[in-house]
């Protein structure tokens, strides 16, 4: 009887092992259709998440608008400035916050009439603490609510790539055309293969107190 | 998108006024102001001044204004120095002496 057992948890786990295996291969030939146009993956660290072929699907590459900006109106832009620059304490401070006017347009641009306090953020498609400009080519009005990328999980990637900047261990063009090119790849290939559900949380909470404090902007322009 | 009203730069009027714009470069439609302390403001403009063009007023900073379209210094003297922007956002970038970054737009 015992022996009987032993001999379907083996077989068991062989099955699971094959399957995994399988799998494993599928998805890597999925992958490399896609992966040929996207950024490919820093050398591996210590404590760095594990980097597998299921952590870039093709369903990241075919992500539209609301999750990531069209890249023909939001293609991104950047200032002419360095690693030095961008990794000085208080860089940000010394950039122009986005004239109203600008904001409106960037809201114009992508058809969004109206929307309610805490719905929406004009998003430096470039974060500024990675050079990116205010420019109406790196701005896009990007939703806090949309499930499950959304403007909290994109700060963390904009955190972790100036995090990588400044530690010498990315360049800065790199880490711009990463996150330009599709953000929700970079993401997974840079912070976490999942968008990390509990610092959004709390990063949401935070959000939600700042946007009781300061009025939005209404778009005005009419859609184009 | 344009505008004509020009409303103050908070960010730039207190970081500039005060400082004597010395001389004005070109390369190309890029403007740069260069100020007595050795900061150099570069504009990127909608275009370059015409050739034989007379040369700028030069002066002390009291403020700065900005639309979508154009940027002007106010100098003492009661003269402005105006200049247009290639675009609304993005064109201003301001260097000290030792070319660490003060503003940028």
């Amino acid at each position: 009887m015992i022996e009987h057992r032993n001999r379907t948890r083996i077989a068991r786990r062989r099955l699971a092992a094959g399957v995994a295996i399988l799998a494993g291969a599928l998805a890597s030939i999925a992958c490399e259709r896609t992966m040929s146009s996207v950024p490919q993956p820093p050398p591996a660290t210590v404590g760095a998440p594990q980097i597998t072929s299921q952590s870039v699907t093709q369903a990241d590459s075919a992500l539209r608008y609301p999750y990531v900006p069209d890249p023909a109106r939001t293609p991104g832009g950047t200032l002419d400035v360095t690693a030095a620059d961008i990794c000085l304490s208080g860089y940000s401070k010394r950039v122009r916050n986005v004239p109203a006017e600008v904001k409106r347009q960037a809201y114009a641009n992508y058809g969004v009439r109206s929307h309610e306090p805490g719905e929406y953020e004009v998003d430096h498609l470039i974060s500024l603490e990675l050079g990116g400009s205010n420019s109406l080519k790196n701005l896009w009005p990007q939703s806090f609510r949309t499930h499950p990328w959304n403007a909290y999980v994109k700060d963390a990637l904009e955190n972790e790539l100036h995090r990588q900047v400044c530690a010498g261990t990315i360049d800065l063009a790199k880490a711009q055309d990463v996150i330009a090119h599709n953000w929700v790849i970079g993401y997974r290939i840079y912070v976490h293969p999942n968008p990390h559900s509990a610092s959004t949380r709390r990063k949401k909470r935070s959000h939600q107190r700042r946007e009781r404090r300061e009025p939005q902007i209404q778009p005005q322009a009419p859609v184009p | 998108m344009t505008s004509t009203r020009m409303s103050r730069n908070q960010k730039l009027t207190p970081i500039i006024k005060g400082r004597t714009i010395a001389q004005i470069g070109w390369d190309g439609p890029a403007a740069q102001l260069h100020f007595g302390d050795g900061s150099v403001l570069r504009i990127h403009t909608a275009a370059a001044p015409p050739h034989g063009a007379p040369p700028a007023t030069l002066g002390k900073v009291l403020a700065v204004r900005q639309s979508l379209d154009a940027i002007a210094f106010d100098l003492d003297g009661a003269s402005s120095l105006q200049f247009a922007l290639a675009e609304p956002t993005s064109c201003v970038m301001l260097r000290n002496a030792k070319g660490a970054l003060e503003y940028a737009d």
